[in-house]
Order: structure tokens, then sequence, then C-alpha cells
């Protein structure tokens, strides 16, 4: 109904991330070094606890563990932001109408912004180690985070319209990545047979968040197989599942503004 | 001309669920007990047509649908199944300056925010920023953060980024009365030069003043149902109208409800009533107030004493108060019920809505005078005045104008006098 060109988007995009990039860490002494602070902070006490009590077998455990932190991290922030997209827009969305997709992508740029701090942060740390970053290996990785946010994105077109209805799925999700944080391997390699279980240990190997993170690993040369023809099935699996989520998410944004 | 609006069969309902589902066991709940579930016809059956360059007036009381229609018409509710709306041409609704600003940002960063947001592009911000800067008055506070701003100063900047997008339609929900009166005379010259351009505007205000001022023609809504679509003046008419039935219909409800009842002296009704002490809310100005006050005493006190105030319809200022014991009237308080009157014989309101407010006191003894309450009760429907001229602010005062020879010879005469 509303004709707003696509230019508009692009600069309407480009102004909320800037926005909440600039509010989240305002009036805070270290600023945006929180961004680095958070997961290194979880890194260093996880590091002093479970390089003694694990002895992993796994070469370079630390940078293992930091990749897998901050692989945590960022899922944690994918799927919190995106489901409070719409919720923490009402006051705009009650009052103009711009395509609403846009609140959720913006919320979702601001978790892959973060990240991107991170990796290049562990890059550093990467090459100090001596450990060879080759260029398709970079590829690997950009591929990976691309992945995880068409996932974000989709999954941010079902949460965000159902947190508006139902207000505890923000702590039902909360709950979900507590349980995920050992659901994955972060501070255990599946390679020390530390889990006697094997179905419980089946489990965690085909979680597709275990496959994402070993990816990430891979990418980075610190841990695992690179498996470009397992990426591209998730791809497009998850352009698919896009897709439908769109579908949903545009039929049932119109009457969102009365939910509020 | 083509049309901009055409809305047919226009329908919406909203579904209130008593037990509001915000949290998983409500919905689980729901699941088994089906709920009650409240409908609302919000707006029934509306149907009407604007073309390009013409200004409409909405005009309706509160909670008459006037926002909803806004809204459906801005694209942020839906309406009904059924319902035919179709807008041609891009829409910007004014249904709140500032959309968007965030008081952390500065000036300078909230033209962007907030004018993306409304639809423009960086690019044409920035060919328009210094325009914005200008019309605002804000030179010299554009790159401070706006909670530093006054909130005139805030809405200067809201409504010169606003009026900067370039839309076929404006939907406008009274916020012609921002800012003070050189900003609204530049205002108004905005709004002219829309209208030469052919652009078309929708204005929702309950004053038909403004709406006979500026609007072609303009829509009654009533309880969701479109009463007319019309020429200003006759609409302003029935608009009159369906505010006297309303007060005529509720005339002696004025006590607040909720208010517990006392033991011991208290206010039992307030009344407005015309000079032949009939009931009335509505006064011409000049028409002469009389309040009936009804008190139950339960406790014969010669020290009771009571005052009246009328506050303006925001609740904000006090316009007068008076009170029986400055104005040293002797009560003669007798057990059971007492009737009191009071007359404001020279009303000199300017056209508006006051709310009364009347308290039941004991005067203590001592110097700095504190009040000690028996009751206090406030009007629930407010007192409406009308008048027919055009006269701003709350009151009129008795005056006089001089110019030029006129005043010096006031001035030598007083001087001669000493």
């Amino acid at each position: 109904m509303t004709k707003i060109t696509s230019k508009n988007s692009i600069d309407l995009l480009i102004e909320l991330v800037k926005t909440s990039f600039k509010m989240r860490y305002q009036n805070s002494v270290l600023g945006f070094l929180w961004v680095l602070i958070k997961p290194y902070a979880m890194f260093l006490v996880m590091y002093l606890i479970f390089s003694n009590i694990i002895r992993s077998s796994v070469e370079n455990y630390a940078l293992y563990l930091l990749t897998g932190v901050i692989f945590i991290t960022f899922i944690n922030e994918l799927l919190v932001l995106g489901q409070m997209s719409l919720l923490e827009r009402a006051h705009i969305i009650l009052k103009v109408s711009f395509p609403r997709y846009i609140a959720i992508v913006a919320a979702l740029i601001g978790a892959v912004i973060n990240l991107c701090i991170n990796l290049i942060l562990i890059l550093f740390i990467v090459l100090m180690k001596g450990i060879e970053i080759d260029l398709i290996g970079i590829v690997h990785l950009i591929l990976v985070i691309t992945i995880l946010f068409i996932w974000g994105v989709g999954m941010a077109f079902i949460t965000s319209i159902l947190t508006v209805r139902i207000r505890d799925l923000k702590n039902i999700i909360e709950l979900g990545m507590f349980m995920m944080q050992y659901g994955t391997p972060i501070f255990y390699s599946l390679d020390d047979n530390l889990i006697p279980n094997s179905k419980i240990k089946l489990l965690i190997q085909y979680n597709p968040l275990t496959i994402m993170m070993n990816q990430l690993r891979a990418a980075l040369n610190v841990y695992g197989q690179r498996d470009f023809l397992l990426l591209i099935i998730v791809l497009v699996l998850g352009l698919l599942f896009l897709f439908f989520s769109y579908m949903y998410f545009s039929k049932q944004v119109k009457k969102i503004a009365e939910f509020f | 001309m083509k049309n901009i609006i055409k809305v047919e069969n226009l329908s919406k309902t909203f579904y209130l669920h008593t037990d509001k589902k915000n949290t998983a066991r409500q919905l689980f709940t729901s699941f088994f007990s089906q709920g009650k579930v409240k409908k609302f016809n919000v707006l029934s059956n509306v149907s009407f047509e604007v073309k390009q360059g013409e200004f409409i007036g909405i005009v309706g009381r509160n909670g008459s649908g006037k926002s909803t229609l806004l809204k459906i018409i801005a694209d942020i509710y839906e309406a009904d199944k059924g319902s035919k709306v179709e807008v041609n041409g891009k829409v910007v609704p004014f249904l709140e300056l500032g959309v968007g600003f965030n008081e952390e940002l500065t000036g300078r960063e909230n033209i962007f925010l907030n004018g993306t947001i409304l639809g423009m592009t960086k690019s044409y911000l920035n060919t328009k920023f210094d325009e914005i800067v200008d019309f605002a008055e804000l030179r010299d506070f554009i790159d401070e953060p706006v909670k530093t701003y006054s909130s005139g100063m805030l809405v200067r900047l809201a409504f010169s980024i606003a009026i900067q997008s370039d839309a076929d339609l404006y939907i406008l929900d009274e916020i012609l009365s921002v800012g003070d009166s050189g900003f609204q005379r530049k205002s108004a010259h905005v709004f002219a030069d829309l209208k030469k351009q052919g652009k078309s505007v929708l204005y929702v205000s309950h004053d038909i003043n403004t709406v006979k001022e500026i609007c072609d023609k303009a829509i009654l809504i009533d309880n969701g149902e479109m009463v007319a679509f019309d020429k200003p003046e006759r609409i302003g008419r029935m608009y009159e109208d369906i505010i006297l039935k309303r007060i005529n219909k509720s005339e002696n409800d004025v006590v607040k409800e909720g208010n517990v009842e006392k033991a011991g002296n208290s206010i039992k009704s307030i009344t407005f009533m015309n000079t032949e002490y009939k009931p009335q809310k509505v006064y011409e100005r000049g028409q002469p107030i009389h309040l009936k006050i009804d008190i139950n005493v339960e406790e014969e006190d010669n020290e009771m004493y009571v005052g009246v105030g009328i506050l303006d319809f925001e609740k904000d200022v006090w316009i007068t108060a008076v009170n029986t014991a400055v104005d040293e009237f002797e009560h003669s308080w007798k057990k059971g019920s007492n009737e009191l009157f009071l007359s404001f014989n020279n009303n000199t309101f300017n056209k508006g809505r006051f709310y009364v407010v009347v308290s039941l006191f004991k005067k203590e003894p001592g110097p700095d005078s504190n009040y000690d309450y028996f009751d206090s009760r406030e009007t629930e429907q407010y007192l409406e005045v009308f008048s027919s001229d055009r006269r701003n602010g709350k009151l009129f005062l008795e005056h006089e104008w001089k110019q030029g020879e006129q005043q010096k010879n006031i001035t030598m005469n007083s001087l001669a006098d000493e």
C-alpha cells in the first residue's frame, strides 16, 4: 500500500543498526569494549576450570574453547535480539508503517557486528599461535556466518511474532539456550570419550549447532574437518526455512500492532 | 482529479480477550476453556473518497473511532475482511511527532533516524538538512543530544523533519497547534503550500474551528459510524448537536464514582445549571454558570467551609479557585442534606472544557491556616463553554485597545490629575 523505495529501506536499516549499536553501550565507561569483555571473561573462567578438570586431548584447547564461547554467544544474541526485535520497536510500529522485516534484520546485523569484532581478535590469536589461515578458510567462515544469519532471520520471523502474543517465550528461549550450552561441545570434545551414554553422544554429535560450531572451528584451522557440501545443504535448507517463515511473518505482521 | 483514498465498507473489530493471554500458561489454559472474548466494533461500514488536493477533516468525540480509521489508512492496523481500502500514493502519517527520536542522540543524528523512519532516503535528507535545521530554529543546538532540548525545541525539530517528507497524503492527528505563535504561523504557511502543491491532507481533531478554517470537507464519526461527509460548517453544527445530546442524557452523574463514601460530612453531588436552575453543562460565553452542591452533614460544624476550583481540560492549571472561608460567607448547616448554590454571573471563559473540583474543609485556627479536609470531589464530566469567535486562551478579560493620539491624551490627563 505504502510505496517506500528500496533505497530508503537500506538507509533505514543502516540508521537502525547504527542507533542500537550506539545505544547498547551508551553511558557505560568501557563502552563497546563490553562486546569483547563478556565472552572473554566467560572464556577465562571456563579455561581455568576445564583445562584442569578435563585435560582435553584437543590440540589448541584454549582456541577450541574460545571459538566455542564466541559461537554460542553469537547464537544467543541472534535468538534473543531477533525475538525481541518487534516488541522493542513497538513505539515506532504503532505510529509509522515501514517494512517490518527491517526491524528484524537490523537487530540481527547488530549480532553479526559483535561477532565480527570478536572474530578479528581471534584471528590475531590464531596467527600468533602459528596456525595458518588460508583464503578458502575465510570463505568458509563467511559462509558459516551467512548460514547462521539466514537461519537466525528465519527464526526471528517466527519468534518475534510469537513473543508479542506470548510474553514468556523469552524465558523459554533463554532456558533452551542454557541447555544448549551443555548440549554443544563448547568446553569438551566428543573425541575425549567423556560421555558414556552413546545415545546422548549421538544427540550431541548431530545437534545442528555442534555441526556449525565445528565448521566454524574448521574454517579457522582450530579443530575438525571442513565440509563444504554439508554447508551448501544447510544453506539451501536455511533459504527454504527463510521463505516459509517469511510467508508466516508477512501474514501475521499485519495484525501485530493490535497486540502490543 | 484522481482518487487518493477510496474507502468502501470499512469495518474494524477488535477482539478483547477478557483474560488477556500474554503468557504461555494463560494460553495453555485457554485451550480448554474458550475464555471470554469481547468484540468491539470500532468502525462499521465507513465509505468515502478523497480526491487529490483535498483537505479533509475528521471530527468525532474521543473513542469514536477516528484514530483507528487513521491507523488503517496509514497501514498500521488491518481492516476486517470485506473492507476495501485503496490508497494511491505515498502516505506520511503524523500520528505523533518525532517517532523513534532517541534522546541520547544529537539533533543531527535524530534527523536522519526519524527521517528514514518516515520513508526519506539519506541523500534526500542531506540535501534538506539545512532547511530542516533553519526551519526548526536549532542551528546552535543541532549537535547537542536531544535530551537537552526543551519540549518546544523537540516538537519544532520533529515537525520540521516531518514536513520534508514528500508524500501525496498527509495524515495529521491534532498537531497543528505545536510550538509558540511564531512557529504556528510558519506551520500554517507550510500547510497553505501543501494545498497549492495539490497534496491531500486528512486532519483529525475535536476542535471544529480549525477544521472549518483549513478543510474543504469534513467527516463526522460517532460510535464507529460515519454520520456525515459534508461541508465543515454543517459538520460543525452536527458535531455540537452530538455533544449536547450526550450531555443531556447524563445530566446528574457528575460525582466521580469510586470515591469511598465517607462517614461524616460529605459532598453528595455537584450539578451544573442554567439560569432557570435546570441542569445544563454547555454554556455560551457570557451565560451565567450556576452550580448546585449537595452536601450531607452528619455533624453540625460552623467551621466547615466549601471551596470550588476550576481546572483546565488537561487538569494542569487552576483557572480559578474560590472558597467560602476567604469570601467570609456565613454557612447555616443543618443535620442531613444541605444545598449550596454558587453562581459565576460573569462567565468570561473562552471556548473550551473545564473540570470542577469541590472540597469540604475545616479551617484550622492559626496564622498559616492549614486546611483539614472532610471531603473533596471532582466532577466526572467537564463543563463545556462554546463561543463563536476565535479567541485564544482560557479566559476572556475585559480590555481596551488604544493607539497613537488616544494613548497620548490619556497619559497627559493622568499626569494632569497628579
